[in-house]
C-alpha cells in the first residue's frame, strides 16, 4: 500500500478517527496494531506471517532476558539476536546465496532463488535487535519498565512496536529506546498540527513531484541505453539520480515522521541536509541517521570502534560498512557500495590521524565536491546492479563528449532537482536575512507546495527502499 | 499557519485553472511515459464520436506518422502493450468504427497500474471537470518546455541534425551509421535476437491470446472491426521463434478467413534505430504503406 494512494489515505482518516474516538481511548495500541496488519498484508497477506514470527522472536526473547533464568539472560539475548538474524538471512539472502554458489538448474538453488522477500523485513529485524539489546544491556532504561511483566500485555507492546505503519515498510528504524517509552494514551488536543503538516507536505513534495518526476529521466541510467547518451546528459542523469534518491527516502521518511505524530508518537529525523556535509564521516551522521546510528551502536561499538587501535579502527569502519551495504539489497553490488564508503571512512580517519589538516572555507568547499561526488558515482552500483556496467557508464561519461546533448533531459533534471539544491541551500542560508523572510512567508511555501502536488506529480512509483 | 497555506494552495489552483481555461492550447510533456499518460487521457476525456479508427500498440506503433492517417488515434503506448490501449477502448462510450491491434508484442501483459491510476473515480472525475489537473497542463513542464522553446528561438541556427533530434528524443543513432559490430545498435540487436530466439513459453502463449480473443469478440459485439497488423522489425528477428511462434498463434486463434489483416511487407526492406523500432525516414514509408492498405480494409 502506496503512502501517495487513495486507499492508504482513507485507512489513515478511519484510524485517527477510531484511535481519537473517546469509548475506544482504552483501545488506541490495539487499534494502530489492526491498522497496521491491514496496511501490511494489503499487498503480500502470506508474508504478514513472516512479520508475526518475527515479533514472536522479539516478544520471547526480550521477556526471558528480563524474567527468565538470570543465568541464561545471555544466551537468551544472543538466541533472539541469531534468530532475528537468521530470519532476516533465509528471506533476504537465500536467492544471493543461490546465485553464488548453486547453479540455476541446481534443485537446492531453485528453491533458494523461489523464496519471497517480505517487504520492510530489513527495518523490522533491525528493531527487533535494538529491543532484545537493549533490555540485555539495560542502557536507556530499566528493563522491567519497558518489558511488562505480564507475558500478554508485553506482547501486544511488542507487537505495537515492530508493526506500526507508519515507519513498518521503509524504516526509519525507531530504537526501542526511543518508542517503547512513549507507548501509552494520546489525546487529540496534543497533536502538534504544524509539525505534522510540515513534515507531511514536504514528505509528499519531495516524493511526488520531485522523485516520482525525476525517476522518468534517471529510468534511462540503465544499459545499454545510457551508451548512446552526451557526458553532459550522462552528468546530468548521475545529478538527478542523487537528487531523486534522496527525495524519494528523505520525503518517504518525512511523511512517516508526520504520520507518526498524528496518533502521538515522536520519530527522529532520518535524514539531516546530507548533501551539504564536508565529510564523509559527517555524511553518515546526516544520511539515514537511524541506520548509520544503529550500525554505530549495534555493531562498530561491540566490535570495539575506535578503542583497539588505529589499524582494528580502519577495520571495523569497512566490516561496519560492508553489512550496512549488504543490508541494503541481496547483491554484492551493495556490498562493494559499502565497502567503498567504508574505504572512504577509513582513509578520512588516517589522514585526520596522520595529517593536519587546516579547516578553512576553501578545504570545506573541497570537502563538500568531493564527498558529494563520491556519494553520487557510488548511488550508480544502486542503480546498475552489474559492476561491469557502472564501469561501461563511467567509460560513457568519459568517452561522449562530443555527442549531442539530450537538452529535455537535462532541463528536466535540473527544474526537478532544484528543490533539493534549494532545500539543504536554505539549511546553509539558516540564520542569514533571507532565512529570516523565508520563515515570515513560509505559509506561502508550504502553500506552493501543496498546489505542486495537486497539479504536478509524477506517475506514482514504489519507494526506493521498499526494496530493501 | 496551516490555513493560510491551504488559501495559499487553494488562490494558485484557481489562478492556474483559469489560466489554462484561458489557453487551452497549453500544453506539454516531458517523456515517454507523461506522453503516454497524455494520450490516454486525451483519449478518454474527448469521447466524441468523431473518430472512426484507432490503433493500439506498443512503443512500435508508436512511430507511426500519425499526420498522414487523419481520423485515426494512436492508443499505443511505449513500454506498453495492446492490451492497456484495449482496456481503456472498453472504457469509451462512442466506439471507433475499426481498431488496429498490433501483433508484435502481444505478449506483454498489460500494466494494471496504468489503467488503475487513470480510471482511478476521484481523480478521474476530477481531471474530467478541471483540464488543469490533467498530466498536459503541468506547470513544471509547462515552464520546461516554455524555456527550452526560448532557447530555441534564440539560438537560430541551422535546423537540428538528425543525431540532435535523436538525442533530444532519447533515440539511438539509426542504423545505417551503425554497422560495425561494436555499436550500440549491435548491442541492442544482439539484446532482441537473444529474447526472440526464446520460444515463448506455450501456457502463457495461450493465456495472452485468450485475453485478446475476449477483447475482440466484446469489441464486435460493439459493431467494430478488428484488424490485426504487424510492424515491421530487423531482418535477423523476423524468422526468429520470438516473431514466428507469434505468426503462428494468431492464424491459429483468429483466422485469416475470419479476420481482417494488413499484409506484412517484408522486414528485410525496413531499417531500424535498434531492431524492432523504425527510424524517421522508416516509420513514414511504411505508414504510407499502412494507409494504403487501411484503405482496402
Amino acid at each position: 500500500m502506496l503512502f501517495n494512494s487513495f486507499i492508504f489515505v482513507g485507512l489513515v482518516l478511519v484510524t485517527l478517527a477510531l484511535y481519537y474516538t473517546p469509548v475506544l481511548a482504552k483501545f488506541q495500541v490495539p487499534v494502530l496494531i489492526a491498522a497496521s496488519l491491514v496496511f501490511y498484508s494489503y499487498n503480500q497477506p502470506v508474508l504478514l506471517l513472516v512479520l508475526l514470527l518475527s515479533v514472536s522472536i522479539n516478544i520471547v526473547s526480550s521477556y526471558y532476558v528480563v524474567y527468565g533464568d538470570p543465568r541464561r539472560r545471555k544466551l537468551s539475548a544472543v538466541l533472539g539476536v541469531a534468530l532475528n538474524l537468521g530470519v532476516l538471512c533465509f528471506f533476504k539472502y537465500s536467492p544471493l546465496f543461490a546465485r553464488t554458489f548453486f547453479k540455476p538448474t541446481d534443485s537446492v538453488g531453485e528453491f533458494l532463488m523461489s523464496i519471497p522477500l517480505p517487504i520492510g523485513i530489513s527495518f523490522f529485524t533491525f528493531q527487533g535487535i535494538s529491543l532484545v539489546v537493549d533490555v540485555y544491556t539495560g542502557k536507556y532504561f530499566s528493563a522491567r519498565e519497558v518489558v511488562r511483566a505480564s507475558f500478554v500485555s508485553h506482547a501486544v507492546r511488542v507487537l505495537f512496536f515492530k508493526s506500526f505503519f507508519p515507519q513498518l515498510v521503509s524504516g526509519p528504524i525507531v530504537k526501542a529506546h526511543d518508542f517503547m517509552p512513549q507507548v501509552g494514551p494520546k489525546r487529540f488536543a496534543d497533536i502538534d498540527w504544524t509539525a505534522c503538516f510540515k513534515s507531511l507536505v514536504t514528505g509528499y513534495f519531495l516524493k511526488m513531484v520531485v522523485a516520482d518526476n525525476l525517476k522518468e529521466f534517471t529510468f534511462w541510467i540503465a544499459y545499454p541505453y545510457f551508451q548512446k547518451r552526451s557526458t553532459l546528459t550522462l552528468i546530468a542523469m548521475l545529478f538527478g539520480f542523487s537528487c531523486q534518491i534522496f527525495a524519494d527516502f528523505a520525503g518517504y521518511s518525512l511523511i512517516a515522521i508526520g504520520l507518526a505524530r498524528l496518533f502521538g508518537y515522536r520519530f527522529r529525523d532520518n535524514f539531516n541536509f546530507p548533501y551539504i556535509s564536508t565529510s564523509f564521516r559527517e555524511f553518515w551522521k546526516r544520511w539515514h541517521i537511524s541506520l548509520s546510528s544503529f550500525l554505530m551502536e549495534y555493531l562498530y561499538i561491540p566490535l570495539g570502534g575506535n578503542r583497539k587501535g588505529k589499524v582494528r579502527t580502519y577495520v571495523n569502519l569497512m566490516a561496519t560498512m560492508f553489512l550496512g551495504g549488504l543490508w541494503h539489497g541481496a547483491a554484492w553490488s551493495y556490498a562493494v557500495w559499502g565497502t567503498a564508503h567504508g574505504a572512504a571512512l577509513a582513509v578520512e580517519r588516517f589522514v585526520k590521524d596522520t595529517f593536519t589538516v587546516r579547516g578553512n572555507a576553501v578545504t570545506r568547499v573541497l570537502g563538500g565536491v568531493t564527498v558529494f561526488s563520491f556519494v553520487s558515482f557510488a548511488w550508480l552500483l544502486f542503480k546498475l546492479p552489474n559492476f561491469g556496467h557502472v564501469i561501461e557508464y563511467v567509460k560513457s561519461m568519459a568517452a561522449n563528449i562530443s555527442l549531442p546533448n539530450s537538452k529535455p533531459a537535462i532541463a528536466y533534471v535540473i527544474l526537478y532537482s532544484l528543490p533539493v539544491v534549494v532545500y539543504h541551500g536554505m539549511h546553509l542560508l539558516g540564520g542569514t536575512a533571507i532565512s529570516r523572510a523565508v520563515r515570515r512567508m513560509e505559509y506561502a511555501v508550504y502553500g506552493t507546495l501543496l498546489f505542486l502536488i495537486l497539479v504536478n506529480s509524477g506517475s506514482p512509483g514504489a519507494f526506493i527502499y521498499f526494496q530493501f | 499557519m496551516i490555513r493560510k497555506a491551504v488559501a495559499v494552495a487553494g488562490i494558485l489552483f484557481i489562478l492556474y485553472t483559469l489560466l489554462i481555461v484561458i489557453r487551452p492550447g497549453w500544453s506539454a510533456s516531458q517523456n515517454d511515459r507523461q506522453e503516454n499518460i497524455i494520450k490516454a487521457q486525451r483519449f478518454v476525456y474527448d469521447d466524441s464520436d468523431t473518430l472512426r479508427d484507432v490503433i493500439v500498440g506498443s512503443s512500435l506503433a508508436c512511430h507511426l506518422a500519425m499526420d498522414s492517417l487523419p481520423g485515426m488515434y494512436n492508443l499505443s503506448f511505449a513500454g506498453l502493450s495492446i492490451f492497456d490501449g484495449l482496456r481503456i477502448l472498453e472504457h469509451r462510450k462512442n466506439p471507433p468504427r475499426r481498431v488496429f491491434v498490433e501483433m508484435n508484442v502481444v505478449l506483454k501483459e498489460e500494466d494494471k497500474g496504468f489503467a488503475a491510476s487513470l480510471f482511478s473515480p476521484i481523480p478521474f472525475y476530477a481531471r474530467k471537470m478541471l483540464s488543469s489537473l490533467r498530466s498536459d497542463k503541468q506547470p513544471i513542464v509547462l515552464l520546461g518546455n516554455s524555456l527550452l522553446s526560448f532557447v530555441k528561438k534564440s539560438r537560430r541556427g541551422p535546423a537540428k541534425s538528425p543525431e540532435q533530434r535523436d538525442a533530444d528524443e532519447g533515440r539511438p543513432a539509426p542504423e545505417k551509421s551503425a554497422g560495425n559490430p561494436g555499436s550500440l545498435f549491435q548491442k541492442m540487436l544482439a539484446l532482441q535476437e537473444a529474447d526472440y530466439a526464446k520460444d515463448p513459453d506455450p501456457e502463457f502463449l495461450e493465456e495472452r491470446f485468450r485475453a485478446l480473443s475476449q477483447y475482440v469478440s466484446r469489441l464486435e459485439r460493439r459493431g467494430v472491426t478488428v484488424v490485426f497488423f504487424e510492424m515491421p522489425v530487423n531482418d535477423r528477428l523476423c524468422g526468429l521463434p520470438g516473431a514466428t511462434v507469434v505468426r503462428q498463434s494468431f492464424s491459429r486463434s483468429f483466422p485469416a478467413d475470419k479476420y481482417r489483416y494488413i499484409p506484412s511487407p517484408p522486414c528485410s526492406g525496413f531499417h531500424t534505430t535498434d531492431g524492432v523500432h523504425l527510424d524517421g525516414e522508416e516509420a513514414a514509408r511504411y505508414t504510407h504503406y499502412f494507409r494504403e492498405q487501411r484503405a482496402e480494409r
